[in-house]
């Protein structure tokens, strides 16, 4: 497959064995990845807009991943994102909640798992309105 | 919000559990106390009402029919007499004033007392067994030549008759072997080998619960019994079975302030549940998705076995990282002996700085720990002392979470105290606390929290002073809480210990002991000219 049309994985994590695993892990499952350890980095880089997806961490010291997903929507910046956490209780749950994210993942989760909310939240930007594969024109009638 | 609740009263009712025992103890001390006081005058106004009426009758019946040795009321056994009687006077006092850890030693210098002084052989003490199925040998002091007791002998192998009645608070005397009942045929056939062949058994009792018996025998010959100092033994009893239940209910006080420090231990470690799992859950994330990327490395077929290498070994350090937060949880939380030892200050407080990480990264504080320039020693226990940072370090969280600043942050510190001391220090810029309510922080049941016990600072403040050390509150000048204990030095430890001493003295010297600071660095130049 060209590199091209890889579909890109961004994911934030504080934590460097888990940056490092996912990295390694995605990238052998056919995906573009980019690792960063907090929001504050990046905020400044520059990130494809289509065929990609945010993997953000929810508890980071600095910003949560909650924080960073509102950042970049208020800068129009818009992604899907899977929000993940390692605590599972009705607090970090009501945050995800919150930040409207397209799926969520309860460390530790398995391959299968993260593929396919990878995979879900790919495909419902491809159809959405601003997707690949959203239609080129509406019919008026 | 269930949950909480729930949380809530989980924690309340193993308080409640504790505060139940705490208070069971209390009753028991004052139950035990209030039974020395009256059980002493009951002894007293029995001794003295049995009168010349009912002596004279029993001693002259046992005594003339049997013809015996010490019967009956001669000259020599009245000086005997008066002589036992001062005894058990100045045992009286000696108990008494006997604080509890010496209560062993003076019951053993009272058994051979009172043995040379009845002129018997052997005196025991025993005490009711945790089963309540008899009692077992405590102290015992025999004359040389006379056999004593093995450790822990069960009284009901030697005799179950004799151990039923010592249970059911009655006492057994007998003057010869001959005397025993027809049915204790196996227990005369014992002391006409290994025994004594005269004996006078009586119980200890505190109140109306029968903590142990106690017995005197005599090997060579038999020995009668007057009633009279058989009366005598009664008090006897009566002064030991106060100080052995004086020493019982201290130990369990004791024990219970043990599971109270134990069981806000716990309460704490259920405080932290969530963040443990999450702490737990970041290695295990990793090896999963490290065991994710090591399947599809091998099933593709595409070899990389540098890759794989690599792969595993991280999977190795995962499982090795979450091995190691199990093993801290484990070490922090245990609820073993107490062992005091050298303890740097600084891998203590990381540890515990390292338990609410998490927590604290939660509630958004920022924690910190100062800057330990010098290695700091302490002597003390590593899992109470951490035990107290971490109820003051959660308090701070809680104040600093609440208070809604801008910048909520902890900090934790430790530094020299005054000669011979280490000072730490937790601090929070959080609400503070009113001062009513500060002048009363480390009492029982004050707390600022809505689900909170108000045990942590209680709890905190007597690990401290169990270590000699003390702890206050004073408020934060930015704002917030300051909360400050001591702890002794561990001298020997390093040279800094050793050094620290003279630097600190020379500290306080600021506060205008000018010519006292001169004095100590002339000192110390002279200590490195030499």
């Amino acid at each position: 497959l060209p590199t091209a049309s890889k579909p890109t994985v961004i994911a934030v994590d504080d934590d460097h064995s888990i940056r490092r695993a996912l990295r390694n892990q995605l990238r052998l499952a056919g995906f573009n990845v980019l690792v960063f350890d907090s929001g504050q980095r990046l905020l400044r880089r520059k990130l494809p807009r289509t065929n990609a997806c945010l993997l953000l961490d929810v508890y980071m010291p600095e910003m949560t991943g909650v924080e960073l997903y509102q950042r970049l929507t208020a800068a129009g910046r818009q992604m899907p994102a899977i929000m993940m956490s390692a605590r599972d209780d009705d607090e970090t749950r009501g945050l995800m909640r919150h930040a409207k994210a397209a799926a969520v993942l309860f460390k530790p989760f398995d391959e299968k798992t993260l593929l396919a909310a990878i995979r879900k939240v790919l495909r419902k930007q491809a159809d959405g309105p601003h997707g690949r594969n959203a239609p080129k024109s509406v019919a008026p009638f | 919000m269930g949950g909480t609740r729930r949380r809530a009263w989980r924690h309340f009712e193993g308080a409640l559990f504790v505060f139940r025992n705490y208070f069971l103890a209390l009753f028991h001390m004052v139950r035990v106390m209030i039974g020395a006081v009256s059980v002493s005058r009951q002894a007293v106004g029995r001794a003295d009402s049995m009168g010349s009426s009912v002596i004279p009758r029993l001693s002259a019946g046992g005594g003339s029919r049997r013809g015996r040795p010490f019967a009956g009321g001669n000259g020599s056994s009245g000086h005997k007499r008066e002589r036992f009687e001062l005894l058990v006077d100045q045992l009286s006092t000696a108990m008494a004033r006997a604080s509890v850890d010496e209560i062993e030693d003076q019951i053993n210098h009272w058994l051979s007392r009172i043995v040379s002084a009845l002129n018997v052989d052997r005196g025991t003490v025993w005490e009711t067994t945790a089963s309540k199925n008899g009692f077992v040998s405590k102290y015992w002091w025999a004359r040389p030549g006379v056999p004593g007791l093995p450790p822990k002998m069960l009284s009901a192998r030697i005799s179950p008759w004799i151990t039923e009645k010592i249970s059911r608070g009655e006492s057994i005397a007998f003057s010869s072997l001959r005397e025993l009942p027809k049915s204790s045929a196996a227990l005369k056939q014992f002391l006409k080998t290994h025994g004594p062949k005269a004996m006078a058994a009586l119980p200890l009792e505190v109140g109306h619960e029968v903590i142990g018996g106690l017995t005197f025998g005599k090997f060579h010959g038999p020995r009668d019994w007057r009633p009279r100092e058989l009366q005598r033994l009664r008090i006897v009893a009566q002064i030991f079975a106060a100080a052995l239940g004086r020493k019982q209910a201290s130990l369990q006080m004791m024990k219970i302030r043990d599971e109270l420090v134990v069981a806000s231990r716990r309460s704490t470690l259920s405080q932290l549940t969530a963040s443990i799992a999450h702490e737990l859950n970041q290695p295990l994330a990793a090896l999963l998705s490290n065991l994710g990327g090591l399947a599809r490395l091998l099933s593709q077929e595409n070899h990389k076995p540098a890759q794989a290498c690599s792969t595993v070994r991280n999977a190795i350090a995962d499982t090795k990282r979450a091995a190691e937060i199990v093993k801290r949880l484990r070490n922090m939380f245990r609820a073993g002996e107490i062992v005091r030892e050298p303890l740097e200050v600084g891998p203590l407080l990381r540890e515990v700085v390292k338990l609410v990480a998490n927590e604290s990264m939660f509630r958004r504080v920022a924690l910190r720990i100062g800057d330990l320039a010098d290695p700091l020693w302490v002597f003390g226990d590593r899992i109470q002392i951490q035990q107290c940072v971490l109820n003051l370090l959660m308090n701070a969280l809680d104040a600093a979470a609440q208070a809604k600043t801008p910048s909520p942050q902890v900090d934790v510190t430790a530094e020299a105290y005054q000669s011979g001391w280490i000072e730490l220090t937790i601090s929070d810029n959080g609400t503070g606390l009113d001062s009513e309510i500060a002048d009363r922080i480390f009492e029982p049941f004050v707390t600022t929290k809505t689900n909170g016990m108000g045990l942590g600072l209680l709890v905190t403040r007597s690990i401290v002073e169990r270590h000699g050390g003390k702890i206050w509150f004073s408020p934060n000048p930015y704002g917030g809480s300051k909360f400050s204990f001591t702890l002794p030095t561990a001298y020997g430890m390093g040279e800094t210990a050793r050094r620290r001493a003279p630097e600190v003295s020379a500290r306080t010297s600021d506060l205008g002991h000018g010519a006292e600071r001169r004095n100590m660095e002339q000192l110390g130049d002279a200590g490195k000219l030499g």
